[in-house]
């Protein structure tokens, strides 16, 4: 061959690995055809990729795998984040289906990444959901909402939650075993509260106690963004420390599990390990890990 | 009576006649145009109070929507609205009054007055009136009162005036259940009434009127001076003065000096009449003294 020309196929087999590529393609669609039949025709998992769209205030933080972030408007977030607000803050994060999720001010929230419906976990403070497209659940520590094409208003704090459904149907969540069955309330306009292991206390309109600590940004339509921010990258700080996690890790089990493949790699750091052990009672899952029992694999610690 | 005096006697007799009817008939337009300046605002201000009530509905109203579920606002409601903007109005010109007077309103500060359930009545009992206006005596005079239906023309407007389940709890829990329901589409339950003072207008009109009055009369006055003065000057005192001498004359005295003739008015032919008079009187009398 002439140096420096690409080499030339022979005929026969250039047409051999175009036949080829049909195939791979054909057998390729079949699987997926197949993949969606036994799948029963249901759409993928939602998932959490908004757009932080609007922020006021300090910035906010997000602990993404066991690293500490700082974000900002423009930051996508992702399944899996812990957000923490500041204490002056409010956000809106904007979904590409158009659902927006307002964050108020100290106010955690976990969006959860079990690929089932979307849902935010709030540890404490408030957050207003306005879903579209998928439905989402927003939980609280005593009580939550579920909604489709609806507006959601959740508070929570150690002690209790209360809810309030400004538009839309909603189904009320009792996460706590042994509680009442989920409630379906037709129609909009209905205020949900708990405290403790109490029953709820559902009214209609939200109570003047909610409103009054409510942020006075929910009262409005939740902001919606033709042209959303050019995409910023979250800032980098530092390795979670326990102190970033601690709260976390109050979480209802059922919620915080995943936390150990998350975090175990931070118990390479002593102060981290030693903050653990020192508090493994309130998380006893964790005691296989810091403390394997002789003979067993600790990279295989049961979560 | 000398005649300088018969005739300002008659001029002032003739100037007071025609000052009076020329009065009557400036006040009766006067006065006209007053009715119609106060018409005028009238129905400016009712206008403008259903200027800021469409403002309210297509504008404000669905902005703050969402916010009603937290808590009533009234920036919400037109009518508030419309009585805002009034209240402000006041603030410089308080006599005017503007009210969206109901015969069940949700605020009982709007139910209709004896005198304003008479007219809403009316205008339910006759649809085809679009505008009632009338005046009545009040405490700071008589005033001019227009009126408009206020008719439930909205489906919107039943949202909160239909029945107390489908209103908005912030509201019931402001104004309670027994007041403001039971209204239908189409249904007159109210009029917009503004009432204009007569007073500034009629004061406006008296006070120009009285101002022709006084220029008229100095013009006047004026004129009565001036025409003295020429009287006096041009016919009088040329008349007195040959007046005297033609005494003299009548007396014998044919050496009485000339009277001047000046100018070529009817004075001036007056005298110059007299004096070939008194040239053929003396020629005369020489010729009879001649006879023996």
């Amino acid at each position: 061959m002439t140096k420096g020309l690409p080499a030339i196929a022979p005929r026969r087999a250039r047409r051999g690995s175009q036949r080829c590529a049909a195939a791979v393609r054909l057998l390729a669609a079949i699987a997926l055809g197949l993949c969606t039949l036994v799948a029963g025709g249901k759409a993928p998992p939602a998932t959490f990729e908004g757009t932080v769209s609007f922020a006021e205030g300090d910035p906010f933080t997000i602990i993404r795998h066991d690293s500490l972030l700082s974000g900002s408007k423009g930051v996508v977030l992702a399944a899996g984040d812990l957000l923490e607000t500041a204490p002056n803050a409010f956000l809106v994060v904007q979904e590409p289906d158009g659902s927006l999720i307002g964050i108020g001010p100290s106010t955690q929230v976990y969006f959860v990444d079990r690929g089932e419906d979307r849902t935010l976990f709030v540890l404490k403070g408030w957050i207003k959901a306005d879903t579209k497209a998928a439905p989402t659940r927003v939980l609280g520590t005593r009580l939550g909402l579920q909604g489709h094409q609806a507006v959601m208003l959740l508070y929570a704090s150690e002690q209790s939650s209360a809810a309030y459904d400004e538009q839309g149907t909603v189904t009320v969540l009792l996460p706590d075993a042994g509680a009442a069955p989920a409630v379906r309330e037709p129609g909009s306009n209905h205020f949900f509260a708990r405290e403790g292991r109490f029953d709820v206390r559902a009214q209609l309109s939200p109570s003047a106690e909610f409103v009054r600590q409510m942020p006075v940004a929910f009262r409005d339509p939740l902001p919606a963004f033709q042209k959303l921010p050019q995409p910023v990258p979250p800032q980098r700080l530092r390795p979670v420390g326990y102190a970033d996690i601690q709260d976390w890790l109050t979480l209802p089990p059922e919620w915080r599990s995943g936390f150990i493949g998350r975090f175990r790699g931070r118990l390479q750091d002593p102060a981290f390990f030693a903050a653990m052990d020192a508090h493994r009672a309130q998380f006893p899952e964790w005691i296989p890990v810091l403390h394997p029992p002789p003979g067993s694999d600790p990279d295989r610690a049961r979560e | 009576m000398r005649l300088l005096i018969k005739i300002n006697l008659v001029l002032i007799v003739v100037s007071l006649i025609g000052l009076a009817v020329a009065y009557q008939v400036a006040d009766r337009l006067l006065q006209e145009n007053a009715r119609r300046e106060v018409e005028g605002n009238a129905r400016l201000l009712v206008e403008s109070a259903l200027a800021v009530r469409m403002y309210t509905n297509r504008q404000i109203s669905p902005l703050l929507k969402t916010q009603s579920h937290y808590g009533f606002l009234p920036q919400r409601v037109a009518a508030y609205s419309a009585k805002e903007y009034f209240s402000n109005l006041r603030q410089k010109f308080n006599d005017y009054t503007y009210r969206e007077a109901t015969l069940n309103p949700t605020n009982p500060f709007d139910r209709a007055d004896d005198w304003e359930a008479d007219i809403v009545r009316h205008l339910r009992d006759h649809t085809d009136i679009k505008e009632l206006i009338g005046e009545r005596e009040t405490a700071i005079g008589r005033t001019l009162y227009l009126a408009r239906p206020l008719r439930v023309a909205d489906e919107t407007c039943l949202e909160c005036h239909s029945n107390a389940g489908a209103a908005p709890q912030s509201m019931l829990d402001k104004y309670g259940t027994a007041n403001g329901f039971g209204w239908q589409l189409n249904d007159i339950v109210g009029a917009q009434i503004v009432s204009v003072p007569y007073g500034v207008p009629v004061q406006h009109a008296k006070s120009v009127l009285n101002n022709f009055a006084k220029i008229f009369l100095g013009l006047f006055a004026f004129l009565f001076v001036v025409g003295n003065v020429l009287m006096t000057t041009l016919v009088v005192r040329p008349v007195l003065k040959l007046s005297a001498i033609a005494d003299q004359v009548s007396k014998g005295n044919m050496d009485a000096p000339e009277f001047p003739v000046r100018g070529r008015d009817e004075i001036s032919e007056l005298a110059a009449s007299f004096n070939r008079l008194r040239i053929s009187l003396k020629k005369s009398m020489s010729a009879l003294r001649e006879v023996p």
